[in-house]
């Protein structure tokens, strides 16, 4: 739940770079991440979105730029808070758990001394594991290493969490589930989290924010239905999911296309983006498209037309028309994104 | 940036070279409790170019006497020589005991051992002591020709170290000549024999094919054991080994007098000028020349050098054995020619 | 926000294992101080030698440094070749092949580790000859006896012997860890077994051949008591000639350095050699296929193994353990040597324990800081415990008289000793143990509050227990059987067990050396056997 009586973000950086010899990592990233908020820094790999948990942690040193945890400096200029004193916890890809270590002592790891006999119990029921306390953490199945991870990193009540990558070990049946767990927990804990995924899906799902890298840098903030709607250009808008792209050109408001015309908030040469799941097909001995290919999956198939002028697009349709190459049909969009167009190099 | 630490690491490595071995003291600081307390001024030190068995008998005596405690250190006389003059004045012994007389010869002319008194050095005859006082013979070990009775005939042995280098010899005895009582035999052929010839034996001897040890032990033990036809060696280890495995098929063969091959070393004892325990030292020495020690000494078959006690039992007397008219306090002087020449004929 | 060009995907390297970071000033400080002492005497060798006039100052002619030059290659160059030839064979024989009882022909072709060549050398000169073990036993059933072994052929036979082990323990692991799908892929693409072997299987070996063999050839220049003992002319020996033979050290300290010198040529060119051979590795799906041997195979297979087991360990124990009884019946002295293996037992303990947590800063300092300096520090460890250790003890010595007589003829001289020629073994154990701990495991416990020393002790030193004992078990081993820089450095009365059998055994007092040796052999096989447990049959 995002908390709008906070004055200042759990997380702000700005301008923060960093390069690995000649290679540059981050480009610049400036990133808000408001209290309370589950944020997913979304990108192919090599984007630099681990690269940039790692800074928030502190367990590198950026080159130039600063970061601020719950409105205090920890990287700055001459300035530079060791991870152990930021209270940002870590949840890691492969879980990270003290081999040597019970459960109920890696979780207890780094809790206040003081609370740690109350507050192992109180996390461990938080996250369903009461009474795996005496566990050792190979005794666990992949889930529940999970959630110890992530109870271990809760038990200190940190300012923010930061996940990384934390459901690439888990085999697909089960990443569902965890995942609702992990986020109706943070949910209920309250805690400001940031998970590091490549998985649009995944980020789609259960962020209230999604940030989307790709070159080092952050290229578009908002929340998901935001994000697969209205991406700032086709780049951010085929990572998030299959679309096709047609040119038009747009005029008060208003872009004309062969298969309609639709709202637009730019101006001029557009590129105009459509998913397939706007597009219905109809078949229509006079359509303006031919069928090309079927894709058939059981719950829906995806279909391939082309039209008059060569343009391609896919339409997803429910598992019942059946359509055969070569079938004319008739194309309704029912909405479709515009920005302006980039000619590709 | 990577040259400059580059070079900080390469600075430290010379920086190391003077520094290293104190900068490791805090990394083992916990173990230093186990320093045996050698330089505590407490015990003697003993550099011992003897064997323990021959030594460490009449170190017990000494300390039952006297309560003075002795840390010996057993090494090869050239081993503990080259380190006490490796360790100068810093030497942390107080009393050298050798088996030969060129090497200790050596430590004193390079003044690192004190004069000795009167009264130690009247002890015995001063054919065996040194001209200047600095050490005494504490023992007399004769070199002799080891020979297998099997393999060599009695009219073939040889008259003179000389006959060695005849092709009848070829292959059929062993030298050690590295080891320091063949360094010792060298450096008295070379007093009486000159550089020249002496060059000219070993040369000879080094064609002839000889089986090389590292010491004499090795060379009696295969003449024993038929292996090998005869050695140069001294004369007691053939006498050791008959007392401990019975009769064996060897014999000693002692050369006539006048003959360097017949050289009557004296196995003596300084006290190192750079000791803080003089007194004491001197009364070690003054016990490795008591009867109880000489006697002792006479079981391990060397001739003991005071007067009273007889030679080793079945061998010629000390005064019977054939002479060299030479100084053992001179051999001292030929120890670097001796080594150079060695070394020229190519025995290592 | 920026906009970005269409997915021009650019490929761009995950920082997977995170680069330049900063080590912290402390670990640097703590490395350098466990790496300097071990360099110090190196660089006081060095510069003997290459310092202006140290060539003339030497006093050593050029022909014999030539001579001795030539004796000790062909020495290292045979020995290091069938050292590889057998340990390769036993590995392959022991992990590829059906032969019955792999794991005891495995223990059993490590044993003779626990032999120092030394030791063995003894054995060999107490078995031949006229007097000789073996040679009593060809008589009694009338055969002739054997010469005594001496010279290059015996030292090439007792170096091989009790060197080919540690290419069977390095060979071993590299041939277990092979995935099968490579040599079936060969195959399937229609090489043949011959082919499949020089193709595949060899390049996967290089990197453990090469670098068994670098051991083999620097133990084999370092060697002393073999050489000595059985009389073949090396550096080494020559070296040690210089010492004993002369009033003067300069001599000595000059070969030592030149030996050094030779000696880093060869650790540079692993060094090298072994970058461009950087392997993949890969974790196979499944062991190794067996093959199986034909009848003939497998007798010939039985029959080399046994023959080099007699050779490498049962005659040399059945030797010395003879010499010992023989000695003992015929009332030689032959004194209980519990002091003195309380004393090799210490100082081994005492360096191993030293050098276990020295090895931690520098390990710490390569895995999780890889850079440029800490590879230099790595460097120049390694080339400690290459160099002969009686050059090694000899720059001590001269170094200690000189800077810090405080410490000269001490334990603590001598720890220091042993922890500069030995950091490496530990080094390499710990590493490994530093490898497998993933640094997210340190990650996590700094972000959970815990700072870089707590997090050592609580993390990264129990996890890596296992591998310091096992590079310190190493250690022990090593240090139980060392003998030239023992012999210079110990302490007055320091008798260890080498010192013992090396001093008893110049003189022959075999019964003596004997029961030394044997002492030696049974508390070496201690941790020998933890540690091939741990490593082979695991």
């Amino acid at each position: 739940m995002i908390d709008p009586e906070t004055k200042h973000p759990a997380i702000r950086l700005r301008g923060v770079e960093r390069w690995f010899g000649e290679t540059r990592a981050l480009a610049g990233v400036d990133l808000e991440v408001p209290t309370g908020a589950l944020l997913t820094l979304l990108g192919p790999s090599g984007s630099g979105k681990t690269t940039a948990l790692r800074l928030i942690a502190g367990f590198d040193r950026p080159d130039a730029g600063t970061i601020e945890v719950d409105g205090r400096q920890v990287v700055g200029p001459s300035l530079f808070v060791p991870a152990e004193k930021r209270r940002v916890g870590m949840v890691f890809q492969d879980y990270a758990l003290f081999p040597h270590l019970t459960v109920g002592r890696n979780v207890g790891y780094g809790a206040p001394k003081r609370r740690r006999a109350a507050r192992v119990p109180e996390v461990l029921e938080l996250v369903g594991l009461t009474g795996k306390a005496e566990r050792l953490p190979h005794e666990l199945s992949g889930g529940e290493q999970q959630r110890v991870a992530l109870a271990r990193a809760l038990a200190p009540d940190p300012e923010v969490i930061l996940l990384d990558e934390p459901f690439s070990n888990l085999d697909a049946a089960l990443r569902a589930k965890v995942r609702n767990e992990v986020a109706e927990i943070l949910r209920r804990s309250g805690t400001t989290a940031i998970f590091v995924t490549h998985d649009q899906e995944e980020a789609l799902s259960m962020s209230d924010i999604v940030a989307v890298m790709t070159d080092g840098r952050v290229v578009q903030t908002g929340t998901p239905s935001e994000l697969y709607l209205h991406p700032t250009d086709s780049w951010v808008g085929s990572f998030l999911g299959d679309a096709d792209f047609l040119n038009g050109h747009a005029e008060g408001g208003r872009v004309a296309t062969p298969v309609g015309n639709f709202d637009s908030r730019h101006q001029g040469d557009v590129t105009v983006m459509i998913r397939p799941e706007a597009v219905s097909l109809r078949l229509s001995e006079d359509g303006n498209a031919v069928v090309r290919r079927r894709e058939f999956f059981g719950h829906d198939q995806l279909v391939t037309v082309a039209l008059a002028d060569g343009a391609i697009l896919r339409a997803r349709l429910g598992p019942a028309p059946l359509l055969q190459p070569g079938d004319r049909v008739e194309i309704s969009v029912i909405e479709a994104a515009t920005f302006p167009r980039v000619e590709r190099h | 940036m990577r040259r400059i630490t580059g070079l900080t690491l390469a600075l430290a490595l010379v920086l190391a070279a003077c520094s290293g071995a104190d900068q490791g003291d805090t990394t083992t600081t916990t173990t230093a409790t186990t320093t045996t307390g050698s330089d505590t001024g407490e015990a003697l030190v003993l550099y011992s170019g003897r064997n323990e068995n021959f030594v460490q008998p009449v170190i017990d005596s000494f300390t039952a006497a006297t309560g003075i405690e002795v840390d010996v250190r057993y090494g090869g006389t050239g081993d503990l020589a080259t380190t006490l003059t490796a360790e100068g004045d810093a030497s942390p012994a107080d009393v050298f005991w050798a088996q030969d007389p060129a090497f200790i010869g050596g430590i004193a002319k390079q003044g690192l051992l004190t004069e000795l008194p009167d009264d130690v050095l009247s002890l015995v005859d001063p054919r065996y002591a040194d001209a200047g006082g600095h050490w005494v013979g504490i023992t007399g070990r004769s070199r002799v020709m080891v020979y297998n009775t099997d393999l060599v005939a009695e009219g073939e042995l040889p008259d003179s170290v000389w006959d060695l280098i005849e092709p009848e010899w070829n292959g059929r005895f062993g030298v050690a000549p590295t080891n320091g009582s063949f360094v010792a035999f060298v450096t008295g052929m070379v007093l009486t024999e000159g550089e020249e010839r002496t060059l000219e034996w070993l040369q000879g001897i080094a064609a002839n094919d000889p089986v090389i040890h590292d010491g004499n032990g090795p060379i009696v033990d295969a003449v024993v054991a038929g292996d090998l036809d005869a050695g140069l060696v001294n004369h007691y280890y053939l006498l050791q080994r008959i007392d401990q495995l019975g009769e064996v098929p060897a014999r000693n063969h002692f050369f006539p007098s006048g003959d360097p091959g017949g050289l009557v070393m004296a196995a003596g004892a300084g006290v190192l000028a750079g000791s803080d325990q003089q007194e004491a030292a001197v009364d070690l020495i003054r016990h490795l020349l008591s009867e109880e020690s000489q006697e002792h000494f006479l079981t391990l078959f060397e001739y003991p050098l005071i007067e009273g006690v007889e030679g080793p039992e079945g061998q010629l007397p000390l005064a019977e054995l054939p002479t060299l008219d030479i100084s053992l306090t001179d051999t001292a002087d030929t120890l670097e020619p001796a080594l150079e020449l060695i070394a020229e004929a190519g025995l290592t | 926000m920026t906009t970005a060009s269409p997915p021009a995907v650019v490929p761009q390297r995950k920082p997977s294992v995170p680069k330049r970071r900063r080590a912290s000033a402390a670990l640097w400080v703590m490395a350098l101080a466990v790496t300097i002492p071990g360099a110090a005497p190196i660089a006081h060798l060095v510069w003997t030698v290459l310092r202006p006039g140290g060539f003339d100052a030497g006093g050593i002619a050029f022909d014999r440094l030539a001579e001795l030059f030539g004796s000790t290659t062909l020495l290292v160059v045979t020995v290091t070749i069938t050292a590889v030839l057998l340990g390769t064979t036993t590995a392959w024989l022991t992990t590829r092949t059906d032969l019955k009882g792999r794991g005891v022909w495995s223990m059993l072709v490590t044993l003779p580790l626990v032999i120092p060549s030394y030791v063995g050398a003894l054995a060999m000169l107490g078995s031949s000859g006229n007097g000789g073990v073996v040679s009593l036993a060809l008589d009694a059933v009338g055969l002739p006896k054997l010469g005594v072994f001496h010279g290059f052929w015996a030292a090439w036979g007792a170096l091989s012997l009790w060197n080919f082990s540690y290419v069977h323990l390095i060979a071993t692991p590299a041939l277990r860890r092979m995935d099968p799908a490579l040599e079936e892929a060969a195959r399937g693409l229609g090489a043949s077994p011959r082919r499949t072997v020089f193709d595949v299987i060899l390049p996967q070996l290089r990197p453990a051949l090469l670098s068994s063999s670098l051991l083999v050839a620097l133990y084999v220049i370092s060697d002393f008591g073999a050489v000595s003992l059985l009389r073949y002319e090396t550096f080494t020996r020559a070296i040690y000639t210089q010492f004993r033979g002369r009033l003067d050290i300069a001599p000595a300290l000059f070969l030592s350095g030149f030996l050094v010198l030779a000696a880093l040529v060869l650790v540079v060119a692993e060094q090298r050699n072994r970058g461009r051979a950087g392997l993949a590795a890969r974790r196979p799906t499944r062991p190794p296929e067996h093959v199986a041997l034909g009848r003939r195979a497998r007798v010939v297979a039985y029959g080399f193994l046994g023959v080099l087991v007699i050779a490498a360990l049962v005659l040399p124990l059945v030797t010395i353990g003879w010499w010992a009884i023989r000695g003992t019946a015929l009332g030689n002295p032959a004194d209980p040597v519990w002091a003195e293996a309380l004393r090799s037992g210490g100082g081994a303990g005492a360096a191993a324990a030293a050098r276990a947590v020295a090895a931690l800063p520098v390990a710490i300092l390569t895995v999780r800081y890889p850079s440029r300096p800490a590879r230099m520090l790595e460097a120049v460890s390694w080339s400690t415990y290459s160099l002969p250790h009686l050059a090694v003890g000899l720059g001590f010595l001269v170094l200690s008289i000189r800077y810090a007589p405080a410490t000269y003829q001490t334990v603590v001289l001598l720890v220091i000793a042993y922890v500069a020629m030995f950091l490496p073994q530990a080094l390499a154990a710990t590493q490994a143990g530093l490898r497998q701990v993933g640094p997210s495991l340190e990650d996590a416990s700094r972000s959970l509050g815990s700072g870089g020393f707590t997090t050592l002790r609580r993390i990264t030193v129990p996890l890596v227990w296992r591998s310091l004992l096992a590079g310190g078990a190493l250690v022990f081993l090593t240090v139980m059987k060392e003998l030239p820089a023992t012999l210079l450095l110990r302490p007055t009365g320091f008798e260890t067990l080498a010192v013992r059998i090396w001093s008893a055994s110049s003189e022959l007092f075999y019964t003596q050396a004997s029961v030394a040796a044997l002492t030696l052999v049974g508390i070496s096989a201690v941790p020998l056997y933890l540690l091939v447990t741990k490593d082979l049959h695991r």
